[in-house]
């Protein structure tokens, strides 16, 4: 994609007036984007990016800049203006850029096959609308992307690795009358060429209109304290967003989480064990090297009920004086690398399912999250249900409407009472800072003692 | 050869290939951002963007390709694709390209001061909202973010079917987060708004703001399950409004998923609710003299006194529900094509202060912030979201609240719409002065 010498001088150029860290980060991104709506094409987005990203570190302080322009001479262009934002009468550091050798982590990629992909999400919305009479709308939206990346840094490393992914949100809406309901399923691969068969379109299709069909009768939700149970991979958003994203190393440093200052602290009952790990095949948020050349590793944030470590890239790990593990993802070259989760997940526990939800005299079975948010600092956080039914004496009776969610990343942590042992993965897009990444969610089913729903029921109606 | 010629040839060019009709939207931008970690310069970026979104029409069918690698191979071989992968389409919905020439090469709306500022006054700026923030209460224990990020944009647009457009404008824009501490509790408060004018983002002291909202929502706790009335805050209000803006796009209504297709002209709110789009306003952020499918722009009353008057419309959902565009078709940027948005909304400031309005509400909940995003059903109409803020008892704060949800559905919300305050915050795309809601479901504990 760039020859090596150039991304050497690159990076000299930028160190040439002091600076302790300069890296060129170089990317090529192909994507087709396909929406359908009841079979009909809504969207074709093709796209074509090139572009490479300066950063250079003097001390704690960064300078950034990109470009599209990836000739030598727009490259070192890029590199003075890197440079200059950095400078910031720091120390003169000498460093010189050796030989490395290059990693590259080749996957085959094939060009997009836009009919094939068609042909699939038509399959989809047929199966959406043989499975359900009342089936009024099946959209289907299809993002397939291959990316090469490049990384190179004053600390010699060349590394560079090739990802695709293929990601698809079915969603069915069912009308009955004045009554409307909405099923989603999503899918995502990492592998190309992976299996899109009439299997799995009958998975996300049929799945979908199923959901909307049963939640047609939803009834308001309760509002107030509850025991909740969540499904297998539903947990992983709640996983994700409440736990993950406050132990993510640039909040950590920046001292806003509230788990910053705890490592080895007891923050969960033995029985939660929770990490995340890019390595995995074929899952989402997997990835060869992170966006800074690191090697990713499985990382552990809580073991065993113990805080026993913090999702790193380069500079939060400076800061705190660890290790860095290989979670510095970017949007893009336009962006700077941060923290981020790739596929997290709370490991799994001894209980069947139906042993969790028959433990529960009233309460809330949540199927699926939709979105949610956190605020590390406080650990609050807000996540709307979209599949989600009533507990009754231990068993899963009526599907209640959309709920919200409410609590704390300390009180859920504390709360897990009864983990399952069968593990759901969701693959899903996560923002933070304005950069969307690919990441998976997952979780065994488990109980948290009490949360607050957030219903439109008056206390006790429906319960 | 200049700009405009360059992306007439590309036009001329796409249409050699065998496009129908073909649109090219250029985007430039010249970003320097400023952040500062607990006061000191953490990173400091300077970011040139450039890029091309193309639409193209080919035997009835819609595809769209964009792209930031414009080295002409690059860009010829994605258009051949893009042609080639549109005519090969099954079907696909009707998404006509404007087709009323127009010629609009707009001068420059820049703030000298925004292309002024050295770097140094930049950093200089963003460490003003941390002193700030430190100058309200010693609870103030840090300031863990600041930025400042000025921008330079410029848009080209040019069309097989007789539209030429160009603008150029500045923007600045600031973020603070806040942390405040005490009796062993803690509260992170973000603040962020966007400008036109660099003495407007000066003139809305974010610091003062993140850190005073901070400080009050100390030692917030939850409240019991509850229906009661609801004062919202401007910011809390904006925050709303952009949730639940969808539901007045008329290419969701021309969709059948929003819950206000069918409705116009019915009245669902007190007569002092008026709500607008407002692009021809020439100091807002979102100010333009046209949309980015170059159909000039207008004020547009979605509500007003009450009533709702009117959806909003790009070109093809216009068409589809036979009416005109109302220069609503907006990109997020040139790697989308344009959707129905809003450029200025805002909710038409009421009669009553805001002291007044608290006295009004005398029991209940003054919500400061809310946690709305994802949470809104354009179809169903559904919303619920997490609110932050005071319990106020005869017209007094008693004490911060936190961890509740509040849900409604949008008629609901605009329906019980009792009073609207004097108070019009702007800082940003929506905007919006306090609202006193009544009789809200408000969740919490048992």
């Amino acid at each position: 994609m760039l020859d090596s010498t150039v991304a050497k001088r690159v990076i000299q150029y930028a160190l040439g007036r002091g600076g302790h860290f300069a890296e060129l980060f170089v990317e090529e991104n192909r994507s087709l984007v396909l929406s359908t709506e009841n079979g009909e094409v809504q969207t074709l987005r093709l796209s074509a990016d090139l572009g490479g990203g300066v950063r250079v570190i003097d001390g704690e302080t960064v300078g950034f800049t990109y470009t599209e322009d990836t000739s030598l001479p727009a490259l070192l262009e890029a590199a003075a203006t890197a440079r200059l934002a950095a400078e910031n009468g720091g120390s003169n550091v000498s460093t010189n850029v050796s030989a490395a050798p290059v990693s590259a982590l080749e996957r085959k990629v094939t060009p997009f096959p836009a009919t094939e992909r068609l042909q699939l999400m038509q399959a989809i919305t047929q199966e959406a609308r043989q499975a359900v009479a009342q089936i009024q709308r099946v959209t289907v939206e299809l993002v397939e992307r291959s990316q090469k990346i490049s990384v190179t840094n004053s600390e010699g490393v060349v590394a560079a690795d090739t990802r695709w992914c293929l990601f698809l949100l079915v969603t069915s809406i069912a009308r009955s009358g004045d009554r409307i309901a909405v099923g989603q399923r999503r899918w995502g691969a990492t592998v190309s060429g992976a299996s899109t068969t009439r299997q799995l379109a009958s998975e996300l299709g049929a799945g979908s209109a199923k959901t909307a069909l049963t939640l047609l009768d939803a009834r308001p939700a309760p509002a107030g304290r509850m025991p909740v149970v969540l499904g297998p991979g539903a947990g992983g958003v709640l996983i994700h967003e409440a736990v993950g994203h406050p132990f993510e190393g640039d909040y950590v440093a920046r001292g806003e989480s509230f788990i910053a200052h705890r490592l080895g602290e007891r923050v969960a009952p033995p029985w939660v064990t929770i990490w995340d790990d890019p390595t995995l095949p074929d899952l989402l948020g997997s990835y060869g090297w992170d966006d800074e050349g690191t090697a990713p590793k499985r990382t552990s944030l809580v073991d065993n009920g113990y805080v026993a470590g913090f999702l790193l890239d380069r500079m939060s790990a400076t800061r705190l004086g660890m290790s860095r593990t290989g979670h510095a993802r970017r949007e893009g070259y336009r962006k700077l690398p941060s923290p981020r989760m790739s596929n997290t997940c709370l490991a799994p526990g001894v209980y069947a399912l139906d042993e969790i939800i028959q433990h529960v005299r009233r309460g809330i079975y949540v199927a699926a999250i939709s979105t949610g948010q956190v605020d590390a600092a406080t650990g609050s956080f807000v996540f709307r249900v979209n599949d989600g039914h009533l507990i009754e004496d231990g068993r899963v009776t009526a599907p209640v409407q959309e709920v919200t969610l409410a609590g704390t990343s300390q009180e859920v942590l504390s709360s897990i009472e009864m983990v399952g042992g069968e593990v759901g993965f969701r693959p899903a897009q996560c923002t933070k800072s304005n950069q969307t990444v690919e990441i998976t969610a997952g979780a065994p089913g488990f109980l948290v003692r009490e949360l607050t729903v957030g219903g439109t029921s008056s206390r006790g109606a429906t319960m | 050869m200049n700009a405009l010629a360059l992306f007439t040839e590309l036009v001329e060019r796409v249409i050699s290939k065998g496009a129908d009709h073909a649109e090219v939207f250029f985007e430039e931008s010249r970003v320097r951002r400023v952040e500062l970690d607990h006061g000191d310069l953490r990173e400091r970026t300077v970011s040139v963007n450039r890029g091309v979104g193309i639409r193209v029409i080919v035997s009835g069918r819609t595809g769209f390709a964009c792209a930031s690698d414009l080295r002409p191979v690059a860009l010829d071989g994605l258009c051949t694709d893009l042609i080639n992968l549109t005519r090969m389409l099954p079907s696909s919905v009707p998404s006509p390209l404007p087709d009323k020439p127009t010629t609009q090469l707009w001068p420059p709306e820049r703030d000298d001061e925004i292309l002024g500022l050295s770097d140094a006054d930049h950093l200089k700026l963003a460490k003003e909202l941390v002193a700030q923030g430190l100058a309200v209460s010693p609870q103030v224990r840090f300031v863990s973010r600041a930025l400042v990020q000025l921008g330079d944009r410029h848009i080209t647009l040019a069309s097989s079917l007789g539209r030429l457009c160009t603008y150029a404008w500045t923007t600045c824009s600031a973020g603070i987060a806040a942390v405040a501490q005490g009796d062993g509790n803690r509260t992170l408060h973000y603040v962020s708004g966007t400008f036109r004018r660099l003495r407007d983002l000066r003139a809305a002291c974010l610091g003062t703001v993140a850190a005073t909202t901070a400080v009050r929502l100390l030692g917030g706790r939850p409240l019991s399950s509850r229906v009661c009335n609801v004062l919202f805050a401007p910011s809390a209000m904006a925050k709303l409004l952009q949730a639940i803006a969808s539901a007045f796009s008329g290419e969701m209504a021309a969709r059948g998923s929003s819950c206000l297709a069918g409705r116009v002209g019915e009245k669902v709110a007190t007569s002092e609710v008026t709500l607008v789009d407002d692009p021809c306003h020439p100091n807002a952020y979102g100010h333009a003299p046209f949309d980015h499918e170059g159909t000039p722009t207008q004020l547009l009353q979605l509500i007003h006194a009450g009533r709702i008057e009117n959806l909003a419309h790009h070109t093809a959902s216009a068409a589809i529900m036979g009416s005109e565009s109302t220069g609503n078709g907006w990109r997020s940027s040139y790697r989308s094509p344009p959707t129905v948005a809003f450029a200025n909304l805002r909710l038409e400031p009421g009669t009553h202060d805001s002291d007044q309005l608290v006295t009004v509400l005398r029991t209940g909940l003054h919500v400061l912030d809310v946690a709305p995003q994802g949470s809104f059903h354009p179809l169903t109409g559904r919303l619920s979201f997490g609110a932050t803020g005071l319990w106020i008892e005869d017209a007094e704060p008693v004490h911060p609240v936190r961890g509740v949800t509040l849900a409604c559905d949008l008629l609901g919300l605009f329906g019980q719409i009792r009073a609207v305050g004097n108070d019009l915050q702007v800082r940003g795309v929506v905007n919006s002065p306090s609202v006193l809601v009544d009789g809200l479901t408000v969740g919490g504990l048992d």
